[in-house]
């Protein structure tokens, strides 16, 4: 899965409804808390086969920390 | 004083890790011969080496996820090999974290067939006469989730409520062939299955679980080990078909 595709994924599964881009902060965004960060959580074990621990989500600040998280996965 | 003889032989489930492994130490230093299922050789053969007493506890290797035709047989030739059983743990579980946007009905399938249908197989030939000594003490490891199933988590709880489903069913259906089935319901554990679950508060699982205990400490597999092992003897002969809790006051809070 690319990196966009996994935004998009993302963006279905949370719900956003605004524009966002890999700068967008986390704590403006009004969708995102403790669930839809689970939901990213489950979304990277499924699309990608990475369990990443949560204190590693806890850290990002933007989408795009986020989506750095899937590191090498990406195609 | 140990709880059980020689003649005792009990079949557990998820014996390589968390509660299961406690289990073993636990039954095999009162005195009972243990077989453990998991799939793990390495750790089960692990677990053996370091036992105080090895030779009271074998292994079998096997995928309680993998075709369910082969389970039920594969305890048939058990009781072949080693004996005819006198107790069951299905201590085996998995937790998906899946929350309901991306529910996936595969890995719903995989945890229902770990942690519950599997228990199911596994009796339907252990219920046997071939298969059971006079009296077959089970017991089930279910969870408080099974009654509040935890947000993201859902899949999990509902497994375990099927759990305490099937305690109280088979107890009806099959308790007068001389068995008795319990099931128990532990809070959180600080076990491999727990690392790393993500709570609502964001703070660490194991934190979360020792801030709402009575006496604001974490749940240990030991603990869990002594009342399976209570229940597995005769000292708890006349509880039947009873789900247990076990939280440290956990459910409460």
């Amino acid at each position: 899965m690319k990196k966009d595709e996994f935004l998009q994924t993302m963006i279905d599964a949370i719900e956003i409804e605004e524009e966002i881009n890999e700068n967008t902060e986390l704590e403006n965004l009004e969708e995102w808390g403790s669930l839809a960060a689970v939901t990213t959580l489950a979304l990277f074990n499924k699309f990608l086969g990475l369990k990443i621990p949560a204190s590693e989500i806890k850290k990002a600040k933007t989408i795009g920390d986020i989506l750095q998280l899937g590191g090498e996965k990406y195609d | 004083m140990t709880k059980f003889t020689n003649d005792d032989l009990i079949l557990i489930t998820g014996a390589s890790g968390g509660i299961g492994e406690t289990t073993v130490r636990k039954l095999t230093e009162e005195g009972a011969s243990v077989i453990g299922i998991a799939r793990d050789e390495e750790k089960l053969q692990q677990l053996k080496n370091s036992l105080k007493q090895p030779e009271k506890f074998n292994y079998e290797i096997l995928d309680l996820a993998s075709n369910m035709d082969i389970i039920s047989e594969k305890i048939i030739e058990i009781a072949e090999k080693y004996g005819k059983l006198s107790g069951f743990v299905h201590a085996a579980g998995v937790l998906s974290v899946m929350p309901i946007s991306v529910w996936d009905y595969e890995t719903a399938i995989r945890d229902f067939n770990i942690n519950l249908f599997s228990a199911i197989e596994i009796i339907k030939a252990l219920q046997k006469k071939k298969c059971k000594q006079e009296l077959l003490n089970i017991v089930f490891v279910s969870s408080i989730s099974s009654y509040k199933p935890h947000p993201a988590a859902i899949s999990y709880g509902l497994t375990k409520a099927g759990l305490n489903a099937l305690t109280v069913g088979l107890t009806r259906e099959i308790g007068n062939k001389k068995i008795r089935i319990n099931a128990i319901t532990p809070g959180g554990i600080d076990t491999n299955m727990t690392k790393n679950y993500f709570q609502n508060s964001g703070k660490d699982y194991i934190q979360e679980v020792t801030d709402k205990t009575i006496f604001n400490e974490a749940g240990k597999t030991q603990y869990i080990a002594d009342l399976i092992a209570f229940l597995l003897s005769k000292e708890s002969y006349w509880i039947q078909g009873q789900c247990i809790t076990i939280d440290g006051g956990e459910y409460l809070s």
